[in-house]
């Protein structure tokens, strides 16, 4: 019995404190293997999501309404994003002749298994090395809409964390053009995001949240503000536009390297 | 014999459906299912399989303070307790 506690022991520790790096060959190996059982899985729900829709009498209705959802949904974000351009012009004036070769270097993904693979909102794609993915290059979704980062490259996939995977921190600015407002949005898991702001500061249910990059990429939406009256600080509640449990295609923007640097940032939460 | 031998074919079973738990079922089912076999029968290889898993979709995220391989820890630490609780109540 001791034998074995001491051995699983060193073991533990052995992976705590050293934290070795996992060999690429059982890496890709492990991944070569899984890339055809996601496929299938992937295919199985959706075919099965199919044939259950279609049992239902009132399949016509519920595909209306799906519809209908979708296009509610994608008229939302266009509206974020004209208040997000609104401000990027305005940014953008004193910054003529810059080339945007944005498009050229997106590449579209599926998502292999999404959201319930892990505890930490954790999506594996279809695209990796053998595309040129590497790590850091931002995912969207739906053009423009950030929702996380490329983790790991294997060769013909990848792993993709977001940035509402919990208690993981990303610089963001919340508000308009006119207000906007730099936080430190820290992730509660499922695309949903906190973070304090100075309650004097005029943020509002429905306001845009975009990454604090050049081009303000879309990123959540202000769902709550919680203000205390005994608290220096407002709590906002913001989640992505999109469903990330639910995702089925991204986008890879390669060559778009991000790179936060929270710590470079003010963070109200620490000041607290 | 033979109990031996169906022990060993239902092992073998529980083995299978664990490593399939890994590429296909959310991550909650593997969790479950693993623990409750290294607590009750001390099935060692449960924890490659956790290894596994961490090779798949390990990061080192704030949620398990940077940890990549946080479910081949957690594995050890339910095995650990497993051949502690099967010597207390001396069950092989």
């Amino acid at each position: 019995m001791l034998l074995t506690c001491g051995i699983l022991l060193a073991v533990l520790l052995l992976l705590v404190i050293f934290e070795p790096p996992v060999p690429a060959p059982i890496a890709n190996a492990g991944h070569a293997v899984g890339a055809p059982l996601w496929q299938l899985r992937s295919d199985v729900v959706a075919a099965a999501y199919g044939a259950f829709l279609s049992l239902e009498s009132k399949q016509a209705l519920i595909t209306e309404n799906v519809a209908l959802r979708e296009e509610t949904s994608s008229l939302r974000r266009q509206v974020f994003q004209t208040k997000l351009l609104e401000r990027e012009n305005i940014e953008l004036k004193s910054l003529l002749g810059r080339r945007d070769a944005k498009k050229d270097n997106d590449l579209l993904a599926v998502v292999l298994r999404g959201t319930d693979t892990t505890p930490y909102d954790l999506l594996i794609i279809d695209t990796g090395g053998d595309e040129d993915v590497v790590k850091g290059d931002l995912v969207t979704v739906d053009g423009d809409v950030a929702i996380g980062s490329v983790q790991e490259v294997f060769a013909s996939t990848a792993t993709v964390l977001l940035f509402s995977a919990p208690r993981e921190k990303t610089p963001v600015m919340i508000g308009t053009a006119s207000s906007s407002v730099p936080a430190i949005a820290q992730g509660q898991g499922g695309g949903t995001f906190l973070a304090l702001v100075p309650r004097e500061v005029p943020v509002a249910q429905g306001d845009p949240v975009s990454l604090s990059t050049l081009d303000a990429t879309l990123f959540a939406q202000v769902e709550k503000v919680e203000i205390d009256p005994a608290d220096s600080f407002a709590h906002v509640f913001f989640k992505n536009p999109v469903n990330v449990s639910t995702l089925r295609f991204v986008t890879v923007k390669k060559k778009y390297i991000w790179q936060p640097n929270a710590a470079s940032i003010p963070s109200y939460e620490e000041k607290k | 014999m033979k109990k031996k031998n169906n022990t060993i074919a239902i092992r073998l079973i529980l083995d299978g459906l664990m490593l399939l738990s890994v590429f296909l079922l959310p991550w909650w089912c593997t969790f479950a299912i693993g623990a409750v076999l290294l607590l009750l029968s001390g099935s060692y290889e449960i924890i490659l399989a956790g290894f596994l898993w961490d090779t798949l979709y390990g990061a080192p995220t704030e949620l398990f303070f940077g940890i990549r391989y946080i479910l081949t820890v957690i594995f050890i630490v339910c095995a650990i307790l497993g051949v502690l609780l099967r010597s207390v109540v001396k069950v092989r």
